[in-house]
């Protein structure tokens, strides 16, 4: 994730710019894939462009603690009763077929 | 105090032709051609004395493709209004305003126009705007999902009683069903069919989602002055906001009040700007792309809030004429029809003209909230005096 070097603030989606200091080019730092359930939606609908996942799937919202909340988008793994908000997560890096284009995606499972 | 453009321009004419999905019997530019003339004809101006033209939802028909069937006389203002979606919707009408009152524009017609053979599904235009690799590879390539993604965290945050939802449903059916130009017009939704909708994406059925339309509608705008002196009764433009508040915006859900649908700014303005307040509303029209995001802008704009909306939004509060609350009142983007919203706003005008299908007796005021969850959210109050 993106921490700025003049004010350590973290920036998601990424920035040219830090909106609170005005530094150029924020570094990227590591943080462990692990966070807390923000919010969830499980699709039913066939939408275009999900082909590959199928349905249904379910999309969940994850608030990384380690970025300062943060939040990062993934595939749940689990069953869907399983997710509660705040419950704790942990993720690793797949990839969905997006069309004709692999794109690295992140899953997410119930941390143990 | 109140805003510069308070009761300065007026809506003195509307136009409006809607079909069903993928059935216009004309295209876009001929669709929206003859609903223009339709406004003109409604105020009673000369189609070429229109002179400005404002759209959003990056609507395809510029004027310049307009003015030949128009015989325009003199193009003097053409703009669109950012915001991928329908938060642009009352954007449009505030620029209309602007040009009106500082006098770049003398008649500013306001328009939307879909038709599915011309440009495909509106999902898809709106999509282009807010998926990106990231959210694709976790399934969310719609609104719907965004929208899902975002009702379910309003359910975890705010845990309002899910009967606020049916109750706005069945109101929507309820002026739809009485409404002659609704696409449910005869068919009123009992609850039970509500309930046994199919699921789409989260806690949205098939019938919390709106419905895209072919079609086309304007809203003619012109001076107070002016629109005195034409064929119907003017109905004022009090006021309108634009925009978001920080922490708000493209930011891949990261949105800082995220169970919300982002009006707060837009809300606080508009009534700084009107003078008024939410009990000074006699009636409302929402634009609904799917309901939990209606009920949050009724909240935003504090017509309600989460810990009353479950007494508040009750199916008889919500409907003409005796409803405490009225709202959407030609039956909504729900069961009266969607092209992009501007269907609300024509709605707005013909129930403050006493014209409505579901008329609302003395009312004198109408909210109306473009693009709810929308990276840029638009409203405005319309008001058949100027208070």
């Amino acid at each position: 994730m993106q921490r700025c070097q003049g004010c350590s603030h973290w920036h998601w989606p990424a920035v040219s710019r830090c909106s609170e200091c005005g530094a150029w080019d924020p570094p990227w730092q590591d943080v462990p894939i692990e966070g807390a359930v923000f919010s969830w939606a499980t699709t039913w609908h066939p939408f275009g462009g999900t082909e590959a996942i199928g349905v249904p799937y379910t999309t969940v919202l994850v608030a990384l603690p380690h970025a300062d909340n943060r939040r990062l988008l993934g595939l749940w793994e689990g069953e869907e009763g399983e997710l509660s908000m705040g419950a704790a997560v942990v993720g690793s890096v797949g990839a969905t077929m997006v069309g004709k284009t692999e794109v690295p995606s992140l899953r997410w499972r119930l941390a143990r | 105090m109140r805003g510069a453009l308070y009761g300065t321009t007026a809506a003195a004419g509307v136009g409006l032709l809607q079909y069903k999905r993928g059935t216009a019997p004309h295209g876009e530019r001929g669709l929206l051609i003859r609903a223009i003339v339709q406004a003109c004809e409604d105020a009673g101006v000369d189609p070429a004395e229109v002179d400005g033209f404002c759209s959003y939802g990056f609507d395809h028909n510029q004027p310049d493709y307009l003015t030949a069937e128009l015989g325009t006389k003199e193009l003097h203002f053409s703009n669109m209004m950012w915001g991928a979606g329908g938060g642009g919707l009352l954007g449009a009408f505030e620029a209309a305003a602007m040009a009106i009152a500082t006098g770049q524009a003398e008649i500013v017609a306001v328009y939307r126009s879909l038709a599915q053979g011309d440009s495909g599904r509106l999902a898809n235009a709106v999509i282009a705007h807010h998926v990106n690799n990231h959210s694709a590879s976790a399934g969310l390539v719609t609104p719907a999902i965004v929208c899902g993604l975002r009702a379910q965290r309003m359910i975890l945050e705010h845990g309002f009683p899910w009967s606020a939802i049916e109750a706005l449903v069945r109101a929507d059916y309820y002026h739809g069903s009485r409404n002659p130009d609704a696409v449910a017009y005869g068919k009123p939704l009992d609850i039970e069919t509500y309930r046994a909708g199919r699921k789409i994406t989260g806690p949205l059925r098939l019938f919390d989602c709106s419905r895209e339309n072919d079609g086309a509608g304007v809203v003619l705008m012109t001076s107070a002055e002016r629109a005195r002196d034409l064929r119907k009764a003017p109905v004022y433009l009090l006021g309108a906001a634009q925009g978001s508040q920080k922490g708000w915006g493209n930011l891949i859900e990261n949105d800082l009040d995220y169970a919300s649908a982002g009006f707060e700014s837009v809300a606080r303005r508009l009534w700084q700007k009107t003078g008024l307040g939410p009990e000074d509303i006699d009636v409302t029209q929402l634009y609904e792309n799917f309901t939990p995001q209606a009920v949050a802008t009724l909240v935003d704009h504090g017509m309600t809030s989460w810990e009353s909306v479950g007494e508040d939004l009750v199916f008889e509060n919500l409907i003409a004429p005796n409803g405490r609350m009225p709202l959407n009142t030609d039956g909504g983007n729900l069961a009266c029809g969607f092209i992009h919203g501007i269907n609300i706003v024509v709605e707005a005008v013909r129930q403050l003209r006493g014209e409505s299908a579901n008329p609302v007796p003395d009312a004198k005021t109408c909210l109306v909230t473009g693009g709810p969850g929308s990276r840029i959210n638009t409203s405005a109050v319309f008001a058949n005096e100027v208070p």
